[in-house]
């Protein structure tokens, strides 16, 4: 099991194993799940070089299915991409983990 | 007139799943982020809204290209986010494709899919309506853990008939798009007991492999899917809960 893995086990086993109702719990997983989706998105940007951003932006309607695969292939390429994702990841779920540990 | 409450007071009226949503917002929003955000997230995500639609072949093509890289990647930092990668990156293009087949489960989760992407958009105000469409997205799955109403709720019921049918990509493709489904299909064909746990683990991170190597793979209606022969792990249930 990887570090992830074991983060997002812990957390969903601390959220089910809590008193709190259920619809908290099920907000409580539904949040870490838009929370991460909202994370990895302007990391995934922040690596796209200016000028595919600028063609997107600046002419949407010739955007297609081709230039989406490239900002993402060209962004995911650069290394520090997929650590800057991981690291994030890791670290907004340790600070859930701790959370979920003081106050449940 | 009431007197303003202090930031303690204010903070602990502040529900788990709040705070929750504040620590990946600071972090979302962090430095470069914030500007990038501002710059470009909402015409980008108007864009990829809508992707023209290609054809599936097209389109499968396309999604081995971008899983090549994903796969290359993540390899070092685990399974689960390469899972979680392939979960953000190649819902656009799935649903994209003019010909994967689109049934009712599908819709029912293109449905989901726009809430959360409502809700995404706007977490640092109180998208209520859509926060509260996800939750109930997710309490659905303890309920169907549950056994309470399960098939009429969607998600237990098609996962039995799936596995039941050989998971046929049609269903596949259907239920894919959270994920869960899918692990929840290989589960249930590998007939092991599938946690509630780890319904929502992968709800969470997305698909396993398996989803996206047939979608890219093979891609037609009717293709029945090689169960893998690797076990889904276990993690504690939520109380109450059955196995899919």
């Amino acid at each position: 099991m990887d570090d992830i893995d074991t983060l997002i086990t812990g957390i969903i086993t601390a959220v089910s194993e809590s008193k709190l109702p259920e619809t908290e719990k099920a907000d409580v997983l539904a949040q870490l799940t838009v929370g991460m989706h909202r994370l990895v998105w302007p990391i995934l940007l922040s690596h796209v070089p200016q000028y595919l951003l600028d063609d997107a932006t600046g002419s949407p309607e010739r955007f297609t299915m081709d230039d989406y695969v490239e900002m993402i292939d060209v962004a995911l390429k650069n290394p520090a991409t997929a650590k800057e994702m991981h690291d994030e990841l890791k670290g907004a779920l340790t600070e859930v983990s701790a959370l979920l540990t003081k106050s449940l | 007139m009431s007197e303003r409450p202090s930031s303690r007071e204010r903070e602990s009226k502040k529900t788990i799943a709040d705070q929750v949503q504040a620590i990946f917002e600071r972090r979302a929003t962090k430095g470069e982020r914030k500007l990038i955000l501002e710059t470009y997230e909402t015409k980008l995500d108007a864009l990829i809204q809508k992707l023209p639609k290609e054809q599936q072949d097209n389109v499968a093509v396309k999604i081995q290209k971008i899983l090549t890289t994903i796969r290359g990647v993540f390899a070092e930092y685990g399974a689960r986010i390469t899972d979680f990668a392939r979960k953000v990156f190649l819902w656009p293009m799935i649903r994209s494709a003019t010909d994967f087949p689109k049934d009712k489960y599908y819709q029912i989760e293109l449905g989901r899919a726009k809430a959360w992407g409502e809700f995404a958009r706007d977490t640092t105000k109180t998208a209520t309506a859509e926060r509260t469409a996800f939750r109930d997205h997710f309490l659905s799955t303890a309920v169907s853990h549950a056994g309470v109403g399960g098939a009429l709720l969607g998600t237990a019921g098609i996962i039995g008939g799936a596995a039941t049918e050989g998971a046929k990509i049609g269903a596949v493709v259907g239920l894919g798009i959270q994920g869960a489904a899918v692990g929840a299909v290989a589960g249930g064909i590998l007939g092991g007991a599938y946690s509630a746990g780890l319904f929502f683990k992968d709800k969470i991170m997305g698909p396993p492999v398996v989803f996206y190597d047939l979608l890219a793979g093979a891609g037609r209606n009717g293709v029945t899917i090689n169960a893998p022969t690797n076990v889904p792990q276990q993690i504690p249930m939520i109380p109450g809960a059955v196995s899919a």
